[in-house]
């Protein structure tokens, strides 16, 4: 049963990552992107790391999954933090149609 | 006085448990030879590195913390599935827009930058002070007041008892 549940939910956070990956190169903004692959990095990542956990059980191992969960979940908004920020320092602007739609960006 | 004693106490045994796991070994011996390493690592990090005592600067109390990690795994999967839905009908509205917090410590603010960047559908861009620029996937409103509660959702007030 356990089995299961781990590759259901391994499967799960894979769509979630496919899904992120495909909105990535659907959207052409660049702080759309960014927001998009922070999805991909926390729900993706974490439920793969859940599945992962619950097909091990209750072991050395899955702890071992838990604290790298934590370390991803610490480090991750950092990094994407220092790409929105580099990119929001060096200019890049949100633009807009009347009818609130995003155009394009500030500087291409 | 005894409230440090016992904050150190309970990050040493938090120590002890990662060095534990590390080892992959449940034996005295490892717990010993945690224990000292994580009273080293206390020691030399107050003496060294910190500024101002360790139970000073990071006061974090154990139980509401963790309650804020499970409360925050929730609205990481909440944001998730809204974030999913959003991006495959097209309907994303980015929007950068400005919040305030009534948090005062920069480790307190930080950690909420940290937790609204890892909720798909918000980004912190820049942190001044207890103000923060957030990027917004369902940017509807630019109005910091308004907008300040949806983004910040209950990590505030969260954070605000696990950091008291």
């Amino acid at each position: 049963m356990s089995t299961l549940i781990g590759q259901a939910l391994i499967v799960i956070g894979l769509l979630f990552v496919a899904t992120g990956v495909y909105s990535v190169l659907v959207y052409k903004e660049f702080y759309s992107r960014v927001v998009i692959t922070a999805k991909v990095d926390t729900v993706g990542f974490i439920t793969i790391m859940f599945g992962l956990i619950v097909l091990e059980g209750f072991s050395f191992v899955s702890a071992k999954l838990l604290l790298i969960l934590v370390f991803e979940m610490l480090t991750s908004p950092v990094s994407t933090h220092a790409i929105a920020h580099s990119a929001y320092t060096s200019g890049y602007r949100i633009e807009r149609e009347s009818d609130g739609q995003l155009t394009q960006e500030a500087q291409e | 006085m005894v409230s440090k004693i016992a904050w150190y106490g309970r990050f040493m045994a938090l120590m002890v448990a990662v060095w534990v796991v590390f080892s992959e070994n449940f034996s005295l011996q490892t717990i010993l030879i945690g224990a000292v390493a994580s009273v080293v690592a206390l020691v030399l990090t107050n003496r060294l590195i910190l500024k101002s005592d360790y139970a000073a600067l990071y006061h974090v109390r154990f139980v509401p913390a963790l309650w804020y990690a499970v409360r925050l795994v929730v609205a990481i999967y909440v944001a998730g599935f809204q974030a999913l839905a959003r991006m495959l009908s097209g309907k994303i509205n980015v929007g950068i827009v400005d919040i305030t917090t009534e948090l005062e410590d920069p480790f307190a603010v930080s950690l909420l930058a940290n937790s609204i960047t890892l909720t798909p559908g918000t980004v912190t861009l820049v942190q001044s002070g207890s103000s923060l620029r957030v990027i917004w996937l369902d940017c509807t409103t630019n109005d910091p007041e308004i907008a300040g509660p949806i983004v910040k959702g209950p990590f505030e007030r969260l954070l605000q008892a696990a950091l008291r």
